[in-house]
């Protein structure tokens, strides 16, 4: 590694780089596979998700649930835990902020914008509670649970939307639309992005804040440096597990609450096309930073947002955006090995 | 009503199979000390490779046959990354997980149109005359195909040589004390490689079943959380090949339920028992909790790594 005179900034971001360049070219790979060019494919998609004013702002709104998630499973992460389960904690956020949305009524948005975006908190926070008890306290493996609490929490609400809040008369399951007090505003008009994504980077800033510059950062950071030294020096170890991971639950859970305030304005069956995953391989690329997140995140939301134009354009099938993600999570796995220092212990 | 019983009994197994032929490739990779939470995506590449393979040349065995080495190739990669890489296991678990799915997801609208298959051929089942009339265990044990017939052999097979052979000492070895092996001039990788292998041919297998017998073609992701199930299958049973097996055939037995309490006029939406399983499974979890151990090298590299 020596033998490359890299300047000492560059350094740590060129392994995420070189997997994110290697997955594209898989990708590319993928995509001539399917009879399309590469070139024609990957600008389609870039230029429609970042160049122009409709694209940029479909992009932010898919940045905002995935920013939001992968904050989360940073926070985990930070302390040794994996949070797998941040697709189910979506749904339950949307399920908190809708049931907010659907049953409070005659308050000022100032209020209920708030409120609903707590309860959405407030819902997947208890979803990433249970895992982080169960792991803490009676020493469940919490990659199993959070993987499993997935399923049981997209057929909760899949039955939720089906039956009790179905809106009557509905060709398809959906609920009713969200009071107008709940719904968050759109900021560049004209497009799909809305106030979810201010909410989504002043959650950034904050978290920022909290793992670097606070006390209860330090002791996080601890836990997952070396849990047995920590409790040593007075840190409990199962309260900040059970902390983390119920935060890091809450921040997906506001994934959730911010698509049904921001985007949808009702319930849906389909909350997350797996945003929660995604975000497993946003917070690994990132390496363990903040800034890393919100720029990766970008990325993942530009190839999801441009990947309907590509497929429009280029004749290209949305799945191969799946296939690049995975590929680009393969690579990272290997660039991880490169990488002397790593925030990443479990 | 026995009738009623004993198809219940039928279906539990058959939606166990892949459960357990997961769980089995698990538990080779475990025992070697090895971490394998990418059996949900060997699971799934080997339900769309033998989607594929059948499709394409009309024959199940093929397909089987491509489910097999398919599942041993995600298996080869997985042992690559943790063991000689030294990627942390559960990283690469998970990105081969991603990965698989996919590529399984765009590879299947490539060769199938709208991203499911046809009707495709499925294993015939096989008779084992005589005893095939016994009542309940002859429909439920002797009227099967033969990838149930092998998984069950399989079963005993390991069992036995798990806990009576040298071999099974050496694997076993590998994952509670890989230095003790290493120094006895065995080498833990060569071993460990194997292991993964082989956890990624079974698991292959089961996605096999998934999609050639269970329900005869190939939907994005079908593989639904299995190969997790099957892991909390291994944890609850111990690591044992048995064990572990009965496990799934519990959580099969929830799955099959939701088949059949329709038919029993109860009037439960069926949200509520697809979520049977993996709620069963996460009981079984904690009811377990602190009293199933693990090898002791389960998840740590060897050698392992610099701080």
């Amino acid at each position: 590694m020596n033998m490359i005179r890299v300047h000492p900034v560059v350094l740590p971001i060129l392994p995420p780089l070189i997997a994110i360049g290697s997955a594209l070219l898989v990708g590319a790979g993928l995509i001539l596979l399917a009879g399309a060019s590469p070139i024609t494919a990957y600008t389609a998609l870039f230029q429609e998700s970042l160049s122009t004013y409709f694209g940029f702002g479909n992009t932010l709104t898919k940045m905002t649930p995935l920013l939001l998630t992968s904050l989360g499973v940073l926070v985990a992460l930070r302390a040794g835990q994996f949070n797998i389960g941040g697709e189910g904690q979506i749904y339950l956020g949307a399920l908190g902020s809708a049931v907010v949305g659907l049953y409070v009524q005659g308050i000022p948005a100032l209020i209920h914008i708030p409120l609903a975006l707590f309860a959405g908190f407030s819902f997947g926070a208890l979803w990433g509670l249970i895992p982080g008890y169960l792991k803490a306290i009676r020493g469940v493996n919490e990659v199993i649970t959070t993987l499993l609490l997935n399923y049981i929490a997209i057929n909760l609400v899949s039955y939720l939307v089906q039956h009790p809040l179905q809106e009557p008369g509905a060709p398809s399951p959906y609920s009713p639309l969200i009071a107008k007090t709940a719904q968050l505003p759109i900021i560049l008009p004209g497009s799909l992005a809305h106030a979810g994504i201010l909410v989504a980077l002043v959650v950034a800033g904050l978290l920022w804040v909290l793992l670097v510059r606070s006390p209860l950062g330090y002791q996080i950071s601890a836990v997952g440096f070396n849990p047995i030294a920590s409790r040593y020096s007075g840190i409990s170890v199962e309260r900040t597990i059970m902390l983390v991971m119920s935060l890091a639950g809450g921040l997906a859970g506001l994934a959730g609450a911010t698509e049904v305030m921001g985007l949808k304005y009702r319930l849906f069956e389909v909350v997350s096309s797996g945003y929660g995953f995604d975000a497993i391989a946003i917070a690994f690329l990132s390496r363990g930073s903040v800034l890393g997140v919100v720029l990766t995140s970008l990325f993942f939301a530009a190839l999801r947002s441009g990947a309907n134009v590509m497929q429009r354009s280029a004749g290209v099938p949305i799945t191969v955006i799946y296939a690049i993600q995975g590929l680009t999570m393969l690579f990272i796995a290997i660039s991880l090995t490169v990488g002397r220092h790593s925030h990443l212990k479990t | 009503m026995t009738n009623f019983f004993s198809d219940y009994l039928v279906s539990s197994l058959r939606l166990a199979v892949p459960l357990a032929f997961a769980a089995l490739g698990g538990l080779y990779s475990e025992r070697s000390g090895v971490l394998n939470i990418a059996l949900e995506g060997m699971l799934l590449t080997g339900a769309f490779t033998s989607a594929v393979a059948t499709f394409y040349t009309h024959n199940v065995w093929f397909g089987v046959l491509a489910a097999f080495i398919s599942g041993g190739l995600v298996g080869l990669l997985h042992a690559f990354l943790s063991v000689s890489l030294r990627v942390d296991q559960l990283v690469s678990g998970l990105a081969l997980n991603l990965v698989a799915a996919g590529l399984t997801s765009f590879l299947a609208r490539l060769v199938f149109s709208s991203g499911n298959t046809q009707r495709l051929l499925g294993i015939k089942p096989i008779i084992i005359p005589g005893l095939a009339n016994l009542p309940l265990i002859g429909p439920l044990l002797f009227q099967q195909d033969v990838l149930v017939y092998l998984l069950l052999t399989l079963i005993a097979l390991s069992t036995y040589v798990l806990f009576y052979t040298s071999l099974g000492l050496t694997l076993r070895a590998v994952g509670e004390s890989p230095k003790a092996v290493d120094t006895s001039g065995i080498s833990v990788q060569k071993v460990r490689y194997l292991a993964v292998i082989v956890s990624g041919c079974l698991a292959g297998l089961g996605g096999a079943y998934l999609s050639l017998v269970q329900v005869k073609y190939f939907a994005e992701g079908m593989s639904a959380g299995k190969g997790f199930i099957a892991i909390a299958a291994l944890i609850f049973g111990k690591w044992h090949p048995i064990a572990s097996a009965l496990a799934c055939f519990l959580f099969g037995s929830t799955e099959a339920l939701q088949l059949r309490i329709q038919a029993l006029g109860v009037n439960i939406p069926y949200q509520f028992l697809t979520m049977l399983p993996y709620i069963v499974a996460i009981l079984a979890l904690i009811g377990l909790a602190g009293r199933s151990t693990p090898p002791a090298a389960l998840g740590v590299s060897y050698p392992e790594k610099r701080a």
